[in-house]
């Protein structure tokens, strides 16, 4: 490529590229061929154990949810063609949003397309130029794209450290008291949990709003599945709860809710709202249906807890590095992106497939071999992976000594 | 107020901190292609200073800062507000 292009930006990707195709690995274009269950799929021919789907519940085949998608599918057809503003409104998604007002015992609902624009939706419109956000740098991109959608001043704290925020908090001055403080419940990466009553501990000292992403929490953890903010019991100083239909709900989608009268006005200053179709009436019906199952769902938690402990220990008694606590996320890093990529594919050709993340998208500088579990996982398929992964533990020894 | 000197001073020591083989920092020393730094690491140095000098940096201000003279420059007007 030429110097100065328009596609001159993009010759970085070109040369990783080039590295992966020689190497003959693509671990970011990985085609399941056939999706045989929760766990389980064919990929290059190969029967292969699934431990990197964010399907945290396995509701995905969910029967019941399967024949509510179909019947709506029949009765209401493929699409909405159309935002929820112009005619994408039906009234099974204004059914959903009171099923997650009531599911969160929150004011208001807004369901969003997807949780992406969830994140892209409200904190764009509540984050405008003259406003001041104070997120965790680990925060997902859907966070950070949100506030350069609406022109906020961004400032970062530390991860996970409260004292980092309330410092943040103190030299914003008087501004703190209408800061927006973003955090996420569990963070994907390494699996680790948001000391939530910390940070709203901060909030209540500094003032501000404080809004969490349940993305990967909900379904997981609290009572009855709500997340991070239940389980640590301070619903109460969380202002927005925002989250996706796509992990343990089984579909696409987004959420916010709110016991602020505002959020609803949200909606017609939210151009993610305002300019992208509605989601399709089929998973809005499969959704209404995991979103109960979901709320009962304390013995797919329970399943889930087991096999991440199950894998978790194995990991940790073969001698692999596991990054954070018993979580369904598990986080495993790698030196060097060549040990990684290699690492990663021997575990695909060996029946295991888990997702590889390279810098800059890992929290460390490290690649990152990412698990998450599933409450669809049995004991035997976690065995089977563990087997995978004693085979293939010399590799990394190799890249220690 | 600090002056230009006193701020790359301060950017040079956080920054042997993170990468002790930094030796001399100018005004015209481009941060992540001269010095290699990586993300992590600009995060890091960018604490130390905001701690230093008690204020936080937003992020939106760091986006077109490749020298550490533009950086100083950032954190004059922060500094003056």
């Amino acid at each position: 490529m030429q110097n100065n292009t328009l596609f001159s930006k993009l010759q970085p990707i070109a040369d990783a590229r080039r590295m992966l195709d020689h190497a003959g690995i693509d671990p970011f274009g990985t085609a399941m061929q056939n999706i045989i269950s929760p766990t389980e799929a064919v990929i290059d021919g190969r029967h292969t154990i699934l431990v990197g789907t964010n399907n945290y519940l396995g509701l995905t085949f969910d029967q019941e949810a399967v024949d509510a998608a179909r019947t709506t599918l029949e009765k209401l057809g493929t699409g909405t063609t159309g935002s929820r503003m112009a005619n994408g409104s039906f009234s099974l998604h204004r059914q959903l949003e009171i099923e997650f007002a009531e599911f969160y015992g929150q004011r208001d609902c807004i369901v969003f397309s997807t949780g992406y624009l969830a994140n892209l939706g409200v904190i764009s419109a509540l984050g405008t130029a003259r406003d001041v956000i104070v997120l965790d740098a680990d925060c997902h991109a859907s966070i950070y794209d949100g506030c350069k959608l609406g022109g906020a001043e961004v400032i970062r704290f530390k991860h996970n450290d409260p004292e980092d925020l309330a410092k943040r908090m103190r030299r914003l001055g008087e501004r703190a008291a209408q800061a927006l403080i973003i955090v996420e419940g569990l963070y994907s990466m390494l699996g680790d949990l948001a000391p939530l009553n910390e940070i709203a501990a901060v909030k209540r000292e500094y003032g501000g709003y404080l809004m969490v992403d349940e993305a990967h929490s909900l379904g997981v953890y609290g009572a009855t599945g709500r997340g991070v903010a239940q389980l640590q019991n301070c619903e109460d100083d969380v202002d927005f709860t925002v989250g996706t239909f796509s992990k343990s709900l089984g579909a696409t989608g987004g959420f916010c809710v709110s016991q602020h009268p505002e959020l609803d006005l949200i909606r017609y200053a939210s151009r993610p709202y305002i300019f992208t179709a509605s989601p399709t009436p089929s998973t809005i019906a499969s959704t209404r249906v995991t979103l109960r199952k979901l709320r009962d769902g304390n013995h797919l938690r329970e399943n889930l807890f087991a096999r991440a402990e199950q894998l978790h220990s194995g990991l940790k008694s073969i001698g692999y590095d596991v990054a954070s606590d018993i979580s369904p996320v598990i986080g495993i890093a790698i030196k060097g992106k060549e040990n990684a990529l290699a690492f990663w594919k021997q575990l695909l050709e060996n029946g295991a497939y888990c997702n590889l993340v390279l810098p800059p998208a890992t929290p460390s500088g490290d690649p990152l071999l990412r698990i998450s579990m599933s409450a669809a996982h049995t004991e035997q398929q976690i065995d089977q992976v563990l087997q995978i992964f004693a085979r293939l533990a010399p590799m990394l020894e190799q890249q220690a000594a | 107020m600090h002056s230009n000197t006193d701020l790359l001073a301060l950017i040079e020591r956080e920054l042997q901190n993170i990468k002790p083989e930094i030796e001399k920092l100018r005004e015209d020393t481009d941060l992540v292609s001269d010095l290699n730094l990586d993300s992590v690491q600009v995060l890091e140095m960018c604490t130390a200073i905001e701690d230093e000098l008690d204020v936080s940096i937003p992020v939106n201000r760091l986006g077109d800062v490749r020298t550490a003279g533009q950086l100083i420059a950032v954190l004059q007007d922060i500094t003056s507000e």
